[in-house]
């Protein structure tokens, strides 16, 4: 990887650099996408769903 | 377009084969002790950890009367001081291991000259936080990118492959490090994953074809085939 690292720094010019803006975009869309995920758990586990949710699929498992 | 421009190719994947085996060869005694005094700091943390652990247990009469880890719990104070010895000596350890990736670059860049370990360790540890930073901040960028389909998280990995050389080799931190990989990256991306691809061509035949191909000839021999 380094023998690789320096020949496209070689073959590259120096001192140059691309701008990150789409890839942070695209990350903070993820990261809103993470929210709203991750506040939708707390509220299933909350409201107790969560619990009758696992025992259902662990009885289902249990059947088989 | 950035990308449409005309750019010098890279050489040829042999010369890269051939310059990479050069460097192993003139790196590995470095390499070589820097491995084996990071494989003795963990033998002696262990040994130590070892060592507290059993004394902390007699202190607080664990051993009397049979095996009984709830008499730590008599002594609060000798538990919180054993801990707190245990946890230091396993980040120093952590920190020590973690070491190794800054280490190995810095031999392998310049093998040439004479093997200070010292040396290597100490310009190591300078490097240890920009490069922790850089990398965090490029695995939050992945992380976002994971929940939009995987797929992102993936590419920007990519991207970000020569993070590590940029902040060990080219002086840049965090976000510039990023950038220059990104561009570094970006401009030669189609290279760069041919030669990735035959990089990791004899790890996926070793470590994962052969193993899965032995274990459905012979299942029951097979699983002693795997190399991992």
């Amino acid at each position: 990887m380094l023998t690789l690292y320096k020949q496209v720094r070689a073959a590259s010019e120096p001192d140059k650099e691309r701008r990150l803006f789409w890839l942070g975009v695209v990350s903070l869309l993820g990261g809103i996408i993470f929210a709203v995920l991750a506040v939708w758990a707390a509220q299933f586990i909350a409201s107790g769903a969560a619990n009758q949710t696992i025992t259902q699929i662990l009885n289902d498992i249990g059947q088989f | 377009m950035e990308l449409m421009e005309n750019r010098p190719e890279l050489p040829p994947v042999k010369e890269l084969f051939k310059q990479a085996w050069e460097a192993l060869k003139a790196g590995i005694k470095p390499l070589f002790f820097l491995y084996l005094f990071v494989i003795v700091i963990y033998i002696l943390a262990g040994l130590i950890i070892g060592a507290i652990s059993l004394l902390l247990g007699f202190s607080a009469g664990v051993f009397s009367g049979g095996f009984n880890p709830g008499r730590l719990f008599d002594n609060p104070l000798l538990l919180i001081l054993g801990f707190l010895i245990l946890v230091t000596i396993l980040l120093l350890a952590v920190l020590v291991g973690s070491l190794m990736p800054v280490g190995s670059v810095l031999v392998l860049d310049q093998p040439s000259s004479p093997s200070d370990l010292k040396d290597t360790l100490r310009r190591s540890f300078r490097l240890l936080v920009p490069l922790s930073f850089s990398l965090l901040l490029g695995g939050v960028l992945a992380f976002g990118g994971f929940f939009v389909f995987i797929l992102p998280a993936i590419i920007f990995q990519f991207f970000f492959l020569f993070t590590t050389y940029e902040v060990v080799l080219g002086g840049r931190r965090y976000g510039a490090a990023l950038r220059r990989s990104f561009y570094l990256v970006s401009t030669h991306y189609r290279s760069i994953l041919l030669r990735l691809f035959i990089f990791w061509l004899p790890y996926f035949v070793v470590d994962v074809l052969l193993p899965n191909l032995l274990r459905r000839i012979e299942p029951r021999k097979g699983i002693l085939f795997p190399l991992s």
